[in-house]
């Protein structure tokens, strides 16, 4: 090897070796991140209509044009259709027609079905009827027979039809005629009797004396029925509704000034039905039972229903349990968390059989309750709590926080919130605000019972690395809100619709790994 | 919160890795290898038959910050650190890198004709960055409320076998050479359009990305919100070979003997493109979204649980559809004058520029390559590039009866310290000639 082969091979090999040193340096090399990141956590701009928007299932919030909210806990829907009232009968019992003009008072047919007792049917419209007649005769050879239902016509013109009856061959023989359609027959009863007229001739022409002879319905199912149908009861389900206001109260107090529970009715049955409230009762948060007090209870309402010129018509009656009419306000002054109810409905409730009403397929009647609380009203001092699952395992390398609230207020009242942090055994190991939390001052309220909008207010949250590991054993965390309008005023005060609790967070991490 | 460690260490990997990668600026001098043919297919080899055996060239560039510029050592220990190298980044940065496996060719003499034919493989990576991007990776964005950062990255990451089939006609002092490639693409990932701007609201910091953003591959991306972006690499390889994503590619190159000392020669390389019709992506975002923090309302009664990271994430969000796209080459110009002061030593001058999809660059060298023995040479030089930096071109052959051995760098001083090098290049290959 020359000089020069030498001083090539050193120079290749410095290259090498400082090379090989960098390649280690970034091979070993971890890499460290340290960052401030600024994050948006929380936007909520809370007002009743807003809530309103994602209410659902039985809770609905109802603002008036006004913007005065009304916060409703339905009940389930009660609704009883006609075939409810009066369904369908398998005509289970022959007719028999005795003698070629023969007749069938109502009170008598009452007596073979339940479906007439207590009714006075004065007109009537059959539907997926059918009818067929049941004949016998001595003769050995057949028999023309033809009946006539003057009380069931068609376009004005009686039901009669014609059988070849055949000779009969042994005394068991009794000739089943063929079905006959009596849908859209009007059947309307003269002298509140049907009645039956045949012929029965042989070939000659000779009356031939009919052994048996009578009349089945497959079904006793009526389109349209008119008449008076008698004094009765229709048991109506009741149901409880869930009052969830105070679900997370604590302490404190918040009254309404004008609580109600409210009955909407609609009714397309043609006769008059009268309430039966068998109860009406309200189940304190304490467990205590109010039963009302009120003249509606005890007399009752009746339903407006439609009239015979206004058959297929539905008719609203809304009424009210209200400060006016009941003790309802003092009741709800004890923190309701439920209203139970029962309720008949009394047909025909002043037995007046001169009263002719009607009933159809489409009638029904349809009855809604709902407790309803005008959000008018004054907060006292009321303390709610919710406590939720907390888990922070996901900021392990978050070294501080910094919070920014932004918040501004339009309600009436004063809203204090306080963050308790629990730990897995329940202990409390931090309060996120300083003293008593975190104020939403009151809105100032106007001459005209509204607020005037204020200005957000911002304060800032620093959490230092010792205090956010202590908050990272956290499990749970329990929000207190303390609320309070009577620093504001002592009079019942609407919550109207628009007033907005705007509350914004930011927060700005420093994450160190 | 974990985003920007992961985007951190992908950023720390990729300059690492470009810093081993680069562009051939002391080939030119290189007389008589079958290896200088890539860079201007008019350059003759000087044997009538060559097998040009397994060879790699591997370079990068970048005008940003380079691994020693966020490598600090800290208590013994060496660590990446963004925050350290803010100071060297540019409003724009460049990154580029490029691998060529050279698997096999072949030369032959016919008189005044040469032809020669074979097969490389190709990797281009690169990828444009803000200074925007770049600060907010490395200081979150918390330092920037009430401001507009630009970082959206324009991406290039694409691999292609390339079947050639080459030819030079000598004629009196002029030759004139062209190569003809047959490209067949593996895998492509790269930028249409590459606009996201974030701005962080002074008020509780809502965020907002106004993007125009368009990013077409070939299924080797699996996007699901910021925080779930998968990038198959192993889908790099030897795949695809004369598969559908198919393309053309065209050098031409001419070498003048002004004298018998001097000679002149210009080659533009890689004119063509490459149409990828194989389980085409293009994610497509132009939209504002803004992330205002969650809406507790949206959680009453509801058994959800409050995810504020997947809102994070999923502020870029992307439209998918699946149209076939065609990315050009990069354009490579090489102009090189040699002029031999005596039968040992010959010096030259280059001027080379380059471009790809998201970035172009050039270099300027000066050489001197000096033949000690008939089977020892070696060169070196002096460059200057785009970015300012001095480069130093080495190169080193060595003749062993048939076969001839070479390795060229364009950056001696990289070689020295990967650390600090913005330019790396270094080529390895052997031949066999008859």
């Amino acid at each position: 090897m020359n000089r020069s082969t030498g001083l090539y091979l050193l120079a290749m090999m410095l290259m090498t070796l400082s090379a090989c040193s960098d390649v280690q340096d970034i091979q070993d090399a971890e890499a460290v991140s340290d960052v401030s990141v600024a994050v948006p956590l929380i936007n909520t701009q809370l007002t009743l209509n807003t809530v309103s928007d994602r209410v659902d299932g039985l809770t609905t919030i109802v603002i008036d044009p006004e913007g005065k909210p009304t916060l409703k806990y339905n009940g389930e829907l009660i609704r009883q259709e006609a075939n409810d009232i009066f369904p369908v009968f398998p005509a289970i019992i022959d007719i028999p027609i005795d003698g070629s003009n023969s007749t069938w008072s109502l009170e008598e047919l009452a007596t073979l079905t339940s479906a007439f007792a207590d009714n006075e049917i004065r007109k009537a419209i059959f539907q997926d009827n059918n009818v067929f007649f049941k004949l016998q005769h001595a003769l050995d050879e057949d028999v023309n027979f033809t009946i006539t239902i003057p009380e069931f016509t068609l376009d004005g013109v009686p039901f009669t039809k014609t059988y070849t009856v055949p000779a009969r061959f042994n005394e068991a023989d009794i000739y089943n005629t063929e079905s006959s359609s009596l849908d859209d027959y009007l059947f309307i009863p003269i002298d509140n009797s049907l009645s039956f007229q045949y012929t029965a001739v042989d070939n000659l022409g000779n009356d031939v004396p009919m052994e048996f002879t009578a009349m089945k319905l497959d079904f006793l199912n009526f389109e349209y029925i008119e008449g008076y149908f008698g004094e009765r009861v229709f048991d109506v389900q009741g149901d409880v509704i869930q009052v969830g206001l105070f679900d997370k109260w604590i302490s404190g107090g918040l009254e309404f000034e004008d609580p109600r529970v409210s009955i909407r009715v609609e009714n397309a049955f043609g006769f008059p039905v009268k309430t039966d409230f068998k109860k009406l009762e309200f189940k304190t948060i304490t467990g205590l039972t109010y039963d009302i007090e009120s003249s509606i209870i005890d007399e009752g309402v009746a339903f407006n229903y439609p009239s015979l010129e206004e058959v297929g018509e539905v008719k609203e009656t809304s009424f009210n349990f209200n400060k006016d009419n009941s003790n309802i306000q003092q009741i709800f002054i004890d923190k309701i968390a439920s209203v139970g109810y029962d309720i008949d409905a009394l047909a025909n409730p002043d037995a007046d059989p001169t009263i002719s009403g009607f009933l159809n397929k489409e009638s029904y009647f349809r009855i809604d309750v709902s407790v309803d609380l005008p959000l008018k009203g004054i907060v006292k001092e009321l303390i709610v709590s919710d406590t939720l699952d907390f888990d922070l395992s996901e900021i392990d390398d978050v070294e501080t926080a910094e919070f920014k609230f932004v918040i501004r207020n339009d309600f009436p009242a004063t809203v204090r919130v306080q963050a308790v942090i629990l730990d897995a055994a329940n202990n409390p190991i931090d309060e996120v605000f300083d003293g008593q939390g975190i104020t939403l001052e009151a809105a100032t309220l106007g001459n005209d019972g509204r607020t005037i909008k204020g200005d957000a207010s911002i304060e800032f949250i620093d959490i230092q690395s010792d205090r956010l590991n202590t908050i990272k054993d956290g499990e749970r965390i329990v929000l207190v809100a303390y609320i309070d309008s009577e620093n504001v005023t002592e009079d019942f005060v609407w919550l109207y619709s628009d007033y907005e609790i705007d509350f914004k967070l930011g927060a700005i991490f420093q994450i160190k790994n | 919160m974990q985003i920007y460690n992961k985007i951190a260490i992908i950023i720390s990997m990729m300059t690492i890795a470009m810093s081993c990668y680069a562009q051939d600026l002391s080939i030119h001098m290189m007389d008589s290898i079958y290896a200088r043919t890539s860079v201007n297919p008019a350059y003759r080899f000087a044997d009538k038959f060559v097998i040009s055996l397994p060879g790699i060239s591997i370079g990068s560039y970048t005008n940003g910050i380079n691994i020693g510029d966020i490598l600090v050592e800290n208590g013994g220990v060496d660590e990446y650190r963004l925050k350290e190298g803010i100071d060297n980044v540019n409003d724009l940065n460049y990154i580029t890198g490029e691998v060529n496996v050279h698997l096999l060719g072949v030369g032959l003499t016919v008189g005044k004709w040469q032809f020669s034919a074979g097969y490389d493989w190709h990797f281009v990576g690169g990828s444009n960055y803000t200074k925007d991007l770049y600060k907010l990776l490395a200081n979150g964005n918390a330092p920037y409320i009430g401001e507009t950062l630009d970082v959206g990255p324009d991406l290039l990451l694409q691999g292609y076998h390339d079947l050639y089939l080459g030819t030079s006609y000598k004629m009196n002092n002029v030759t004139i050479g062209a190569r003809v490639k047959l490209l067949s693409g593996v895998n492509d990932i790269s930028t249409e359009r590459s606009s996201i701007k974030l701005t962080t609201d002074e008020e509780i910091y809502q965020l907002t990305i106004d993007s125009d953003y368009v990013m077409n591959t070939t299924g080797v991306v699996d996007y699901d919100g910021l925080n779930n972006v998968d990038v198959d690499g192993d889908s790099y390889g030897f795949k695809n070979f004369m598969g559908p994503n198919t393309g053309i590619g065209i050098d031409l190159g001419i070498d003048w003997a002004v004298s018998d000392r001097l000679n002149i020669s210009a080659s533009i390389l890689d004119l063509g493109s490459i149409e990828w019709s194989e389980d085409v992506v293009n994610y497509t975002s132009k939209k504002m979204n803004t992330f205002e923090g969650v809406d507790i309302l949206d959680y009453i009664d509801d058994d959800n649980e409050v995810v504020l990271e997947d809102s994070l994430y999923n502020l870029l969000d992307f439209d998918e559809s699946n149209n076939s796209y065609s990315t050009s080459l990069g354009t490579k110009i090489h102009v090189n004058a040699r002029y031999r002061m005596n039968s040992k030593l010959t010096l030259g001058a280059n001027y080379y520029r380059a471009s790809n999809a998201v970035n172009d660059r050039y270099l300027l060298a000066a050489n001197a390559q000096y033949k000690a023995w008939t089977w020892f040479s070696i060169g070196g030089g002096l460059a200057n590039t785009s970015n300012s930096s001095v480069l130093i071109p080495f190169n080193t052959i060595f003749h062993l009866g048939p076969v001839s051995a070479y390795l060229s760098s364009d950056n001696l001083l990289s070689a020295f310290s990967i650390k600090s090098g913005k330019v790396s290049q270094l080529r390895l290959g052997i031949e066999l000639g008859f």
